[in-house]
């Protein structure tokens, strides 16, 4: 080694010495004690205006992993921040939560997998906000093994096992589940069974002791919407729309009650409200059902070419869908069977029919069939729609067109009156086509 | 200070979630799919049944009457969040007391309350100053009536019929005379003593580094000593009874030792409704349970958090094995090296005599009533008179034995007795670490009053900076 | 957010789907609705310039494409999408607000283009790039908002950074992206996405911190001295004549690496040392002081952690003992400096003299070097027993916790003897470094001296008291943010 390199390397080896001192202790002086990460600047507050989505769930967030990047191992946090990722897709409808939230849970059952229910429920949430049913269904019952004394462990059971048709036990599910833990979760499962089963007054007196259990703003705004729709499937449309309201004030950046106020425009004849509102929606959230609304109120406000733009992008939606892997969904399926793509439409339900057999399957495929002219198999599907009781106006409509096509006017007079009398604005599209037939069944008899 | 309160909420938060079974609030989706696939809330936070704390102790300056206090709602931000902490309409609040050692309840209070809006058109709080319980301001408002239960004879005493809960301390502006005008006047007296009976919202009096129990995720213990409730109101019952109301047979000489504890229940309803006759709701379910502190943390393992909060206290033998050998000394051993105590070494296995009689049958010579069923509640012997001299925030374990176990007074430092107790101060010849270990916080960040309801006037809405 | 996460996400679906259930699983794609902001906010001398990105997924692209394919013949062309952002950047800049010191900065549409990258399902998402920029003045406090878009879903990101001599202050948003402007989001399982939507700094002329600063790359909390002491707190409970030979070893290791770690007075002993030209025997004393004190330091705390009520709460002293070493420091350094800097001037007048000019300062053990020395200018005196004590102190009385935990634990579980013997161990490694470090510092300068002016050379004594007088006021003042 020649000097200067000797010279070189010692002065390197010094002056990285000193260097790294100073460097820990700058660095310690910026850094005391919390965490600086610049992917979430949590000490900046006002920074984080949560756009979407509930103050609260995203304190709670920001709190959890806060935690955890002190307390790694933490399992209960990381199924806690799990089920909050799940909670937060759904508010937020942004998805990106969806793999955080099973790598959190992943990690938490990592951590503890012999008495982690919570992980165990939080990953049947996440199954079921997939549409992963028959998963949802083997983590709950995980879940209940280790503590059948948790209300959850059997939300998680019965929603499965209703999405999966299997409806007595769905019942006795929730039965279980408010007996073991009376809740805002629990009777708002009550009121869905009891809807199912054609009380609309029983479903709005329990999702009313749900909306009175509610803990938090944004279980209040859940819960309102809820009753708001239970008003409008039932043709209360000042109701509805007070609770509609209710749930915008309680929650502002929460859609569906918005979307609420939109379809109340719409019932009242005010379109171009309609329209504004649900525009304001569809920019917010263009969820398929929310942009078919809007389609559909253009088309039958004669507006067609805007009609065929929102129409298209329901499509570029199903691309999306298809590109994802994802199996189209049920709301897509009818409205290609209401839009022009028939042997689409019976596809996707017969597909779905495979694995479920729910009412709401059941009447897609009849619907799929009626639309394809093949009334006669499209009928008992319909009467498998209807076994439970459910007072679904869309329903009544389909059974009502579907009995017209085999020639059955009196019946299918019947259904069509009932469909009307439910809910007189049950569909944008169908309201006034129900109507019309029917005068035109009861003008010709 | 907006980071330091951050932090603090943090903690809070975290707490709540991972020390109250992990429970808490979100929405139901945004659903594409509003007809087939209706998701509620899975996972709802239900604060309003959350029981946290019960104290019990003789009366300071009513000696020959008893105070009972029982905490809901936890970790109330003055300033953030909806700003009326509601009790839950419909909900049966229980305070149960067990006077003959049976663990059957003999008497029982319950508080049951009841929303009112003045104007229906407006979900506010308030629509102006509010200076009284009366106001018409006061948009929003609950009553309640007090039901005396005797369990034995089944006759029901309504004591008090729609007295008016004390609100929420929404701020400065909007009650500019709260402490006097309506913390104050929300004292109920009733019968001849008189019994006196108040509910509101107070400082949560629990004082306690939340993080101690961090330890069990390998926390870094280096930062306790900080009161994590500090800043946070809770919702409180209060009650104030003569003593011979609780004692059996009235006979406060011969049975002065009552166990107590706490429960909510809230109605079920049937999901099928086959038969026709329509029957909405259901039979109650006990939904909470709380009698000792920290025994839902320190005894009952994580799979029967649920069950003991619907459990009874006459079937409690079963956490005798808990009791027996509970989980935080082993936590603690593999944490810090610190001992297992072990009451009885001679017999194999870990007994804990010591914890049993804490928190199951009462202490003998002090709260154990003869011939009593091991039961979790929390005992007080209430020939014990408050303590004049030599009191100390370790209540038994300090010498003062008109404190915990023996009761709860409000000011009873609880983390740090009931370490000690944990890792084995009662026992003779125990490891020098019992006698000192602690969690750094040992008083409230608030002053209590001196007269019923004796809780701290709660933290303004109004306070941009609750907790220091 | 938009490609990369649908991508974990359809991942993430069929890995489920295997896991737990023979159906494939249905994810909702609508992160293909995003519409994802980024503002660049730059400064140079008199202007600020804001390269604002806008990246559109499949979905509002879709809604967006009417307005852009303006003769609805499916396809939009290279002049209409230079038109649609042309049109579209004025309307990005009426949502953005800059003011500094309050009042409103008027910005001007520099650059815009968009254009389009393949998405999901054969469609395209859109990216739209825009150069912002106004005049501001060499000084100011900037306040930045972007309110475009509100209540749509998507990340916001916001950096600032100087150039070119302008530096930023108390700025509250990083000066580097954390998504490469868009282009790859990070997937991080405890962080949300981004949603900054306003940014504050003030600006000065001064030292540019480029853009490519150090990321923190999901800093742990620490700084504070903690009770997590990983392996060497481990040794505490082995057992058995060769596990504790092992764990003797392993603790001087432990010392050793440790003090090659950030803090203890490596930097002050090695500055001390070459400011007054010592030697390896120097070194020696140095090391071995910082050594015993840092001994006794843990061994009092210790001490004072048992016998005082509170077991939990050690660190309330760190802070204090902290702030005493940074003052030590400070006024050795400051003490110094004085007289080095007095010895310098006096040196620089006797230049024209001989070498011994200064000599008469110097202890009598100076001389005597094989190297024969040319450094001997005007060196302060070399490690008086108050230097020693006051090295020691300012290096060693901060205690590694990592050697509190050992003791601590020894005592939890009776034993102490062993404890005590680890922390010995402990010190002795840590002893070994310093002296070796001292010894390389003290090469390097012989080695360097050797090659710099004598004026240089009579410098460096100056120099190194002033980083003296550096380091222990940074420690002083970390000490004062953490009482």
């Amino acid at each position: 080694m020649t000097r200067v390199a000797k010279v070189g390397l010692v002065t390197a080896l010094a002056v990285g010495l000193f260097v790294t001192g100073g460097i820990g202790a700058f660095r310690s002086l910026g850094n005391d004690g919390r965490s600086t990460t610049q992917v979430t600047p949590n000490g900046t507050e006002a920074l984080l205006k949560p756009a979407v989505g509930s103050a609260s769930l995203i304190d709670e967030i920001a709190s959890l992993q806060d935690r955890l990047r002190v307390l790694p191992s933490d399992w209960r946090s990381f199924a806690s921040l799990g089920l909050a990722y799940v909670q937060q897709a759904r508010v937020s409808a942004d998805p990106s939560y969806y793999p955080k939230a099973q790598g959190v849970l992943q990690r938490s059952l990592s951590l503890n997998d012999t008495d982690n229910f919570q992980a165990l429920v939080g990953m049947g949430a996440l199954a079921l906000a997939r549409h992963d049913f028959s998963g949802a269904l083997q983590w709950g019952e995980r879940a209940k093994a280790v503590n059948p004394y948790n209300g959850n462990v059997y939300g998680v059971i019965g929603d499965a096992q209703i999405e999966l048709g299997d409806y007595a036990a769905a019942f006795r599910t929730f039965q279980t589940m408010v007996d073991t833990d009376p809740s805002i979760a629990s009777y708002a499962r009550v009121s869905y069974a009891r809807e199912l089963q054609g009380d609309v007054a029983g479903a709005i007196r329990s999702m009313t002791a749900a909306l009175d259990a509610a803990g938090s703003p944004d279980d209040s705004a859940w819960a309102s919407f809820q009753l708001g729709e239970l008003f409008f499937n039932s043709g209360h449309l000042t109701k509805a729309a007070a609770f509609y309201r209710r749930g915008v004030e309680l929650a502002p950046s929460y859609v569906p009650p918005h979307a609420g106020l939109a379809k109340v425009a719409w019932a009242r004849g005010e379109t171009s409200k309609a329209i504004a509102r649900y525009t304001w929606v569809v920019q917010r959230y263009p969820s398929p059902e929310y942009v078919i609304a809007l389609g559909d109120l253009y088309a039958t406000n004669g507006q067609q070419a805007e009609a065929d733009q929102q129409y298209a992008l329901v499509h570029a939606e199903q691309q999306l869908f298809a590109a994802n892997g994802v199996n189209v969904d049920l709301e897509l399926a009818l409205f290609d069977a209401d839009h022009g793509k028939p042997v689409d439409a019976l596809a996707a339900a017969r597909a779905e029919w495979d694995r479920r057999h729910s009412v709401h399957v059941a009447d897609a495929l009849a619907w799929a069939l009626h639309a394809n002219g093949m009334d006669a198999q499209a009928w008992p599907f319909e009467r498998q729609a209807l076994k439970l009781g459910t007072q679904n106006a869309l329903f009544f409509f389909h059974a009502g067109m579907i009995r017209l096509a085999l020639h059955a006017p009196v019946s299918a007079s019947t259904w069509l009156r009932r469909a009307i009398d439910t809910n007189p604005h049950f569909s944008i599209l169908y309201a006034g086509v129900a109507a019309d037939t029917l005068a035109g069944s009861e003008r010709s008899r | 200070m907006l980071g330091k309160r951050l932090h603090k909420r943090a903690i809070a938060v975290a707490a709540t979630l991972s020390l109250a079974a992990g429970l808490f609030a979100g929405l139901g989706p945004l659903s594409g799919h509003a007809s087939s696939h209706r998701e509620a809330p899975l996972l709802a936070a239900d604060p309003q049944v959350d029981g946290t704390d019960l104290y019990a102790f003789v009366s300071p300056d009513r000696p020959n009457t008893v105070t009972i206090i029982s905490n809901w709602i936890p970790f109330q931000e003055p300033a953030g969040g909806p700003n009326y902490f509601a009790w839950a309409d419909g909900v049966n609040y229980d305070v149960r007391i067990d006077n003959n050692g049976d663990a059957k309840a003999d008497i029982v209070y319950r508080w049951v309350f009841t929303n009112h809006y003045r104007d229906a058109n407006t979900f506010l709080y308030n629509t102006g100053q509010v200076t009284s319980l009366t106001d018409p301001n006061l948009n929003f408002y609950q009553t309640y009536d007090l039901t005396r239960i005797d369990e034995n004879s089944g006759k029901d005493t309504l004591l008090v019929n729609d007295a008016k809960a004390v609100p929420s301390n929404v701020g400065a502006a909007s009650m500019p005379n709260y402490n006097s005008g309506l913390f104050d006047a929300g004292v109920t007296s009733f019968g001849s003593a008189p019994s006196k009976t108040w509910v509101g919202q107070a400082d949560d009096p629990f004082f306690l580094d939340l993080r101690v129990f961090d330890l069990l995720y390998g926390a870094n213990l280096s930062e306790v000593g900080d009161d994590t409730l500090a800043g946070f109101n809770v919702s409180a019952l209060a009650l104030q009874v003569p003593k011979s109301d609780l004692a059996a047979g009235g006979d406060v000489n011969g049975n002065p030792t009552v166990g107590i504890w706490t429960t909510a229940s809230r109605r079920s309803m049937r999901v099928q409704t086959s038969t026709g006759s329509q029957t909405y709701t259901g039979h109650f379910v006990q939904v909470s349970r709380l009698g000792m502190p920290l025994v839902n943390e320190v005894v009952v393992p994580v799979g029967l958090k649920d069950y003991f909060n619907g459990s009874k206290p006459s079937a409690d033998a079963q956490y005798l094995g808990a009791v027996q050998d509970p989980e935080l000394p082993h936590l603690l051993n593999a944490i810090y090296g610190t001992e297992v105590p072990d009451s009885d070494p001679n017999t194999p296995g870990v007994q804990r005599a010591d914890l049993i009689q804490v928190f199951l049958t009462g202490v003998p010579g002090l709260n154990m009533p003869d011939g009593v069923k091991p039961s979790e509640m929390l005992r007080l012997n209430m020939s014990i008179d408050p303590c004049s001299s030599a009191c100390s925030t370790l209540g038994v374990i300090g010498g003062d034995l008109a404190g915990f176990p023996n009761g709860r007074r409000l000011s009873d430092d609880i983390i740090d007795a009931s370490l000690r107790v944990v890792l084995g101060v009662l026992l003779p010849d125990h490891q020098a670490i019992a006698d000192t270990i602690g969690d750094g916080v040992n008083a409230n960040d608030a002053p209590f009053n001196s007269e019923f309801p004796y809780l701290a006037y709660p933290h303004a809405g109004s306070d941009p900076t609750p907790h220091p | 957010m938009t490609k990369v996460a649908c991508r974990v996400l359809a991942v993430a679906s069929v890995t489920i789907a295997v896991l737990v259930a023979p159906i494939a699983a249905s994810a909702h794609p609508l992160c293909n609705f995003t519409i994802n902001l980024y503002s660049g906010i730059q400064l140079t001398p008199g202007e600020v310039r804001i390269d604002y990105v806008v990246d559109m997924a499949e979905i509002p692209t879709f809604q967006e494409m009417p307005n852009i394919d303006a003769d609805g013949d499916g396809i939009a062309s290279d002049a209409e999408r230079a038109a649609w952002a042309g049109r579209e950047a004025p309307q990005l800049l009426v949502g953005l607000s800059l003011s500094v010191d309050g009042r409103p900065v008027e910005l001007r549409v520099l650059s815009s283009s968009m254009r389009f990258r393949p998405g999901q399902g054969g469609l395209p998402i859109l990216r739209f790039e825009a150069t912002f920029g106004g005049e501001v003045a060499r000084v100011g406090s900037i306040a930045y908002r972007d309110d475009n878009f509100p209540g749509r879903i998507g990340w916001r990101e916001i950096v600032a950074a100087g150039q070119d001599g302008v530096a930023l202050r108390s700025s509250n948003v990083p000066t580097q992206s954390v998504s490469d402007a868009l282009l790859s989001y990070p997937q991080d399982l405890l962080s949300s996405p981004l949603r900054v939507t306003s940014a504050a700094f003030s600006f000065a002329p001064g030292t540019s911190v480029s853009a490519s600063g150090v990321r923190n790359e999901g800093a742990v909390s620490e700084g504070r001295p903690g009770v997590s002491g990983g392996a060497f707190a481990d040794l505490v409970s082995r057992t058995g004549f060769p596990l504790i030979v092992l764990a003797l070893l392993l603790a001087v290791a432990f010392g050793a690496v440790h003090a090659l770690g950030p803090g203890h007075g490596k930097t002050l002993m090695a500055a001390y040392l070459v400011g007054a030209g010592g030697r390896v025997r120097q070194a020696v004393a140095v090391g071995g002081a910082v050594a015993l004190m840092h001994t006794a330091s843990v061994l009092s705390l210790g001490f004072v952690v048992f016998s005082a009520e509170r077991v939990f709460a050690p660190e309330r002293v760190y802070p204090w003992l902290g702030l005493l070493s940074g003052l030590v420091a400070l006024g050795l350094g400051a003490g110094l400096l004085v007289v080095r800097l007095g010895a310098w001037g006096n040196a620089r007048v006797v230049h024209a003299h001989a070498h011994d000019s200064g000599s008469a300062l110097l202890p009598e053990h100076e001389h005597g070097s094989e190297h024969g020395h040319s450094h001997s200018v005007a060196d302060a005196p070399l490690l008086s027993r108050r230097g020693l004590m006051a090295l020691a102190i300012a290096g060693g009385i901060l205690p590694s916790p990592t050697a509190l935990v050992v003791l601590l634990a020894s005592v939890a579980i009776h034993r102490v003897v062993f404890g005590l013997a680890l922390i010995a161990a402990f010190s002795l490694g840590l002893a070994a470094a310093l002296i070796v470090v001292g010894a390389i510092a003290l090469r390097a300068r012989v080695l360097v001296s050797k090659r710099l002016s004598t004026r240089a050379g009579r410098l460096m004594p100056v120099l190194s008291a002033s980083a003296i007088v550096v380091v222990g006021l940074v420690l002083t003042v970390q000490g004062v943010t953490r009482l």
